[in-house]
């Protein structure tokens, strides 16, 4: 998987929101929001090419969490920024 | 034959250089006309207008997209050249013919208005442009909005066209004997200390209602037609996204888009934020006062 480029997260408040502020999501007209954990993550993998695993790991060496646990928690958001139409 | 005139909005200061038959349709922005000429340095910008036979072609610019979001709304085709200036072809309606043609400095500061006729609807819509553009680094955003005044304090309703912005602060003006409307579709919102004033503008949408006024907003309600009234505060991201979708302005551009998320998370600390489900009636704006 690869985050789609032209996004910006932006801080606000306690959570981060995701916008597509550039010429090629100038059609994008939603906002997701991100929790800490989710805006790591997006940060984390920047433009590089991942696997939910990938995350998970990002997450076991960040957060006090068990294997099975990370696991499920990147597998949730893979699927939710799938949805959302932020990664291909 | 050409003449310069000179404005002020929001504090923000502007010249308009035209053929005098142009000026003369412009009386929406007679509240807001400065005496005195000014020195370069207290100008935001200048906007000259020139009378062509043929409008300006994309040659040399490169067509970045097209905003048209709705068959009765105006359509923007927005091209820039390689040396950063831009090229915007104005047309009234999503299928109708490109009327006019703005040139802007790529710092927006400088714009060439190329019309067929002078066409108070081109000009309207250019310097309305051009403001949004420049001011968005300046604390300031041009909200789609109307906006009512009530002892001292501003009320701001923001929605999607034809939720019915104009017609809750009408009923507003029924309910409270000492409300007027402020203006009714393009208000000026300015983050200073702390305190966010709203402003009249030259651009009120279909209403007459060019005020050289201001006010502290109190409260900002995004409207939702509904069976019912009912009042409730906007999450921190619900404020964000409804300010986001009434502010005009460059989206596109890295440099505008800080300045305006700067501003907007300013106004949306400050300022109260409301929800609110209503129908088109005076009780809608007592369950809103209420806030």
């Amino acid at each position: 998987m690869q985050t789609k480029s032209g996004f910006t997260l932006r801080p606000l408040g306690q959570e981060y929101i995701l916008v597509g502020e550039s010429v090629e999501r100038v059609n994008f007209n939603k906002m997701i929001v991100m929790n800490e954990t989710a805006a790591f993550l997006w940060k984390k993998v920047g433009t590089t090419h991942w696997e939910a695993k990938d995350l998970a790991k990002l997450l076991l060496a960040e957060y006090e969490v068990d294997e099975d646990t990370a696991m499920k928690d990147a597998q949730t958001i893979v699927e939710s920024w799938k949805q959302a139409g932020i990664i291909e | 034959m050409e003449t310069s005139r000179y404005y002020r909005v929001a504090g923000h200061s502007f010249c308009v250089k035209a053929d005098t038959a142009w000026l003369d349709k412009m009386n929406n922005y007679a509240p807001f006309a400065t005496e005195c000429k000014m020195q370069n340095a207290e100008l935001c910008f200048s906007l000259n207008s020139e009378l062509t036979n043929s409008l300006p072609t994309l040659d040399g610019y490169k067509l970045l997209f097209v905003d048209s979001s709705d068959d009765d709304m105006p359509r923007l085709e927005v091209s820039q050249s390689e040396q950063g200036d831009w090229l915007i072809a104005m047309a009234m309606f999503r299928h109708s013919e490109v009327m006019a043609c703005l040139q802007l400095s790529a710092d927006f500061k400088n714009a060439t208005l190329y019309a067929t006729t002078p066409n108070k609807w081109a000009i309207d819509n250019a310097l309305m442009l051009q403001y949004a553009f420049v001011t968005a680094s300046l604390g300031t955003l041009e909200m789609h909005a109307a906006v009512v005044k009530k002892d001292d304090k501003a009320y701001i309703f923001l929605g999607k066209s034809g939720t019915g912005k104009s017609t809750h602060a009408r009923q507003w003006l029924k309910v409270f004997a000492d409300a007027q409307l402020l203006n009714d579709d393009n208000p000026i919102l300015r983050v200073a200390d702390n305190q966010v004033t709203v402003y009249g503008s030259p651009w009120s949408g279909k209403t007459p209602c060019y005020k050289n006024d201001s006010a502290s907003v109190e409260a900002i309600y995004l409207l939702h037609q509904a069976p019912k009234n009912v009042l409730r505060p906007l999450t921190m991201p619900e404020a964000y996204a409804a300010m986001l979708m009434s502010v005009s302005g460059m989206k596109i551009m890295k440099n505008t888009m800080d300045n305006l998320y700067e501003t907007i998370v300013q106004v949306i600390q400050t300022a109260k934020m409301y929800y609110l489900d209503c129908l088109p009636n005076e009780d809608a704006a007592c369950v809103a006062a209420k806030g």
